[in-house]
């Protein structure tokens, strides 16, 4: 059984896992014998010696046709001179399953032969093509995972005009931005109180929205462009239309970075789903002109504070990208953190695989400041037991243990559920309209103080 | 990228498995003893193709090394065999011409050489052609003062030093070279 958080592995078919990916040691910069010379002058040798030492004659002639070889493929002119290498990529910014073009420009004087690029990717990056022209070689790389990644090292060989002898030129690419995808949200519920800011939400207070909530008698003095007809008609004196006021929400998308799990059916990280589910959230308020603001807990705590507008979404998925190196159990203190950085009565989402029992105590202390708080459960399956290489009463152990730990993650769901936390099942295919849709029945309740 | 044939592979295997089998028919006659060595050696015929292309190994181990250059490695082992052994010079020949087209094969199999339109057919018949003639002086009859093998050591040297000649290059070559890794 594996109860533990594992990085850097995953189960078969599911992603690719985060395994450091190390390029082999420099390579020499002089030129060197080919891979193909190699091999046609080690049976040379070995067959000279071979004759010499047995006294068989008839072995020379094996050694006589890869000679021949290697004699013809010298083309007779001077090797290339071989300056360095320009790397230039397309774009240092990008979302995970994009594609980046990588181009090196070789400085290669003088006849050359065959160029042969070795990529050494990152980890989390795929190449997907390789193509050389002339001196110039083009890699097209695809990050599959969000995270702050190098790109990856290339080793290009560059032949001399026979073909025998390489000089081999590395290439960093340097770093790039990846950023999660976010899962795909449309539904922003919002809690009882909105702040006093104008938004697209409505509030339960009278204001000057677009929505209807009743009629009421015409005070001298008020504009007569709101006349309700119909209900004027009836009691005979003016009737206005009674607005509600729109309001713009807060809310704290909080990740919980204690642990990376690898759900043992799929493969798919914990991590990944969360960062993920937590931009997709922050996308659909910002659409909706709200303030988002973003905190994570593990190695380290990240936050910043909630703001609006479109360029806000790449400060807030930057904020989120070294999470995954923080992985850590330190705690953050939320009465040490500012006040700015979760508002009174904002709506604060808890991402969370409800594995690491802190997280339990994060949100005691965030119900205790009375903010309404929805937690997202992200799925990570059951632990999984090789039940052929168990002994049975070691698979009954092994079962008891597993439903022990799902009775535990059951009353851990329930204590929140008393505490009047919704506590919201994730479901990483059917994006997060299908999560948030319970929170429409009503808005969500924060403690009162 | 992945320009690896299955059936370049096969092939590679294919004529590593002719290569045991006609070295070990080389160092012995007798048939049992032909047989014995079998188990041990067709196994080798195994590690006749390259590595595949996403498989190959990038450490500076010997092993990593090793199985980076298993095909030399082959090569180079099936030869040994051979000499340890003075076949029939049918059995010489079809050694000699076997091994020289394995060699061809992987260079023809060879990924990043697939393209290299520098390898003329006449490199081909030179190379199969001085493979015959050595092979006829070194097998010729010229009485007991052997001059067949001295001939053919001689062809062999030649070449060679042609060969050296040719990889050390010119001395403006030289200068080209970037600092050395200490």
């Amino acid at each position: 059984m594996n109860l533990t958080p594992r990085r850097g592995a995953a189960a078969p078919g599911g992603p690719a896992p985060l395994a450091l990916v190390q390029p082999p040691a420099e390579p020499p910069t002089h030129w060197r014998a080919g891979e193909r010379t190699l091999r046609l002058l080690t049976v040379t040798v070995a067959a000279v010696a071979a004759a010499l030492l047995t006294g068989h004659a008839w072995v020379l002639a094996v050694a006589a046709g890869p000679l021949v070889l290697l004699v013809l493929a010298t083309s007779g002119e001077g090797r290339p001179t071989v300056g360095g290498a320009e790397a230039t990529v397309s774009a240092r910014r990008l979302f995970e399953g994009e594609t980046v073009e990588a181009r090196i420009e070789l400085a290669v004087g003088g006849t050359h032969g065959r160029i042969v690029p070795r990529p050494y990717p990152g980890p989390g990056v795929a190449v997907e093509a390789v193509d050389v022209t002339g001196t110039t070689v083009t890699l097209r790389l695809t990050p599959h995972r969000w995270g702050r990644w190098s790109l990856g090292t290339v080793d290009v060989d560059v032949y001399d005009g026979g073909g025998l002898a390489r000089r081999t030129v590395r290439v960093e690419l340097g770093e790039a931005q990846v950023f999660p995808m976010p899962t795909h949200s449309a539904l922003t519920p919002i809690p009882v109180r909105l702040p006093e800011r104008l938004g697209e939400h409505t509030a339960r207070q009278r204001g000057e929205g677009v929505e209807v909530t009743g009629v009421r008698p015409h005070v001298w003095g008020e504009r007569q462009r709101r006349i309700h007809w119909p209900s004027t008609t009836r009691r005979g004196s003016v009737q206005l239309n009674q607005f509600a006021a729109e309001r713009a929400a807060d809310t704290v998308v909080l990740l919980d970075a204690l642990g990376d799990y690898y759900d043992p059916s799929n493969g798919v990280s914990s991590l990944d789903e969360t960062v993920r589910a937590g931009a997709g959230i922050a996308k659909a308020y910002l659409r909706s002109h709200d303030r988002v603001g973003v905190l994570s807990i593990g190695g380290t705590t990240r936050w910043l504070v909630p703001g609006t507008g479109g360029g806000y979404f790449h400060r807030l998925v930057e904020t989120v990208l070294e999470v995954r190196r923080d992985l850590g159990y330190h705690l953050p203190d939320l009465a040490g953190l500012p006040r700015q950085v979760i508002p009174a009565d904002a709506l604060v989402y808890v991402i969370t695989t409800l594995t690491d029992h802190r997280v339990l105590e994060v949100l005691r202390h965030l119900t205790a400041r009375g903010n309404p708080v929805v937690v997202i459960e992200v799925p990570i399956g059951s632990p999984r037991h090789d039940v052929r290489a168990l002994s049975s009463a070691r698979r009954e152990a092994a079962e008891l243990a597993v439903r022990l730990w799902q009775a535990d993650r059951e009353a851990s769901r329930f204590a929140l559920r008393a505490r009047g936390v919704p506590v919201l099942p994730l479901t990483p295919d059917a994006g997060l309209d299908l999560t948030l849709a319970p929170l429409l029945r009503a808005r969500v309740q924060g403690r009162n103080r | 990228m992945n320009r690896h044939l299955p059936s370049s592979a096969g092939t590679a295997r294919a004529l590593g498995v002719v290569l045991v089998l006609g070295a070990d028919a080389a160092v012995t006659t007798t048939p049992a003893v032909w047989l014995t060595l079998l188990p041990f050696t067709l196994p080798f015929a195994w590690f006749a193709a390259p590595p595949p292309p996403g498989l190959v190994p990038t450490g500076s181990s010997w092993q990593a090394q090793l199985s980076r250059r298993r095909t030399t490695a082959f090569a180079t082992g099936c030869t040994l065999t051979a000499a340890l052994g003075d076949p029939p010079l049918w059995l010489a020949a079809a050694l000699t011409l076997l091994l020289l087209g394995y060699l061809l094969h992987l260079d023809g199999a060879d990924p990043d050489a697939a393209d290299d339109a520098r390898r003329p057919r006449r490199a081909v018949a030179a190379s199969f052609g001085s493979a015959v003639l050595v092979l006829l002086a070194a097998a010729a009859p010229l009485g007991s003062s052997a001059p067949g093998p001295l001939v053919a050591v001689l062809a062999v040297a030649g070449a060679a030093a042609a060969c050296a000649l040719a990889l050390r290059g010119s001395p403006a070559d030289r200068d080209d070279e970037g600092p050395r890794p200490e």
